[in-house]
């Protein structure tokens, strides 16, 4: 999947957890990027999209 | 850690020059850094090192308990250490997997605190007699939400013995559990050893607060990001949680960003360990040479063995 896709957004309400899983298993194909949040506030979807953009 | 503590160390121990397994070499290295706490149950292939401490403890004014499981052992070690007593538990898989929550707690409550996990084969009870390595992704991930956690993880019975100072001395320095990841195979090894003389090896000793009772805020770092401990019982105000607190260790449970600014700190505390200390830093890298009637060539081999599980180079090798 990796392969067909230009960029792969992780948003996570962590640090950085199945990110690594992500990365680890479409090793160097493509892009990985993770967007993290924590202290209880869910991501917005205007968020998401911004980062995609990025 | 003054000359009469140590002199009072190699008393109990009976000599420097040993011939000893890693089991014992953990208790020894504790006892040389400092530990006078000890708390755990015990399981093969980690007995050992508590059936030492319980020996050697009460003759250096220290203090050994069994607990009913390994769940009362690291709260015993997490309670002990925020008395101001440096402490360790040593355990190995099923009891590690017990401690996972109150290790997470020790996050939290910023516990300074050794964890010895000798490593058996898992799941489970498993293979009590047979050495594994599969902890190491407990190690890292064991507890729930966002942490950061110092592994290291010793080859050989002297290095089992200096591996453990040190993981004392980290635990000190960044207020966090250090792990130290061996295994059952070392656990039971037999070398001989050197116990290091008095100012051979450091030891880092608690930082106290700077500033007065009425001033002390417990989770504020009065510099960098590691706020120093008023311990339980020295005159000091303090609060303790495993919810997520303010600077004055209150909690503040519905704050975003209270609770963001904490863990951020916390997963960032402990950033350069690999690159900061010399042990790790020097010893990381190394060239192995097979005599030439073995492999019939002088073949070099480069082999990189990481001595801790959870490699930090760079702000932070998981987190950033």
């Amino acid at each position: 999947m990796g392969a067909q896709v230009k960029k792969i957004l992780v948003p996570e309400m962590n640090l950085g957890q199945l990110f690594h899983k992500v990365r680890e298993a479409v090793g160097h194909d493509t892009e990985v990027t993770k967007l993290s949040r924590i202290g209880g506030v869910m991501h917005s979807p205007q968020e998401i999209i911004e980062a995609l953009k990025n | 850690m003054d000359r009469e503590q140590y002199n009072q160390v190699i008393k109990a121990i009976g000599k420097r020059d040993l011939f000893a397994q890693g089991d014992e070499a953990y208790a020894y290295g504790a006892l040389l850094a400092g530990c006078r706490f000890f708390a755990g149950y015990p399981i093969t292939p980690a007995t050992e090192t508590a059936e030492v401490m319980s020996l050697l403890l009460p003759r250096v004014g220290g203090t050994h308990i069994q607990m009913e499981d390994e769940i009362a052992s690291m709260g015993a070690v997490i309670g002990a250490s925020l008395a101001g007593v440096k402490s360790m538990t040593v355990t190995s898989g099923p009891g590690f997997s017990l401690m996972q929550e109150n290790i997470g707690y020790a996050c939290m409550v910023e516990a300074p605190c050794v964890v010895v996990d000798v490593q058996r084969s898992g799941p489970s009870t498993g293979q009590p007699t047979e050495p594994s390595q599969g902890d190491i992704m407990q190690a890292r991930w064991g507890s729930h939400g966002d942490y950061e956690i110092i592994a290291l993880s010793p080859n050989s019975v002297q290095e089992s013995l200096n591996l453990t100072i040190e993981c004392f001395n980290h635990s000190e320095r960044y207020r966090n559990p250090v792990l130290l990841m061996t295994d059952g195979e070392v656990g039971h090894m037999r070398e001989g050893i050197t116990i290091p003389d008095y100012g051979e090896y450091e030891v880092h000793e608690r930082e106290k607060p700077r500033k007065p009772a009425g001033e002390y805020v417990p989770f504020l770092p009065e510099e960098g990001k590691v706020p120093r401990i008023a311990d339980f019982g020295c005159g000091y105000h303090t609060y303790l949680t495993g919810l997520t607190h303010k600077p004055s260790g209150l909690p503040a449970t519905d704050d975003a960003a209270v609770h963001t600014r904490l863990v951020t700190r916390l997963a960032r505390k402990s950033p350069k360990i690999l690159t900061s200390s010399p042990e790790l830093k020097n010893s990381t890298w190394t060239t192995l040479r097979p005599p030439s009637s073995v492999t019939g060539s002088p073949l070099e081999q480069l082999r990189m063995r990481l001595r801790s599980c959870v490699p930090k180079v760079g702000k932070s090798a998981i987190f950033d």
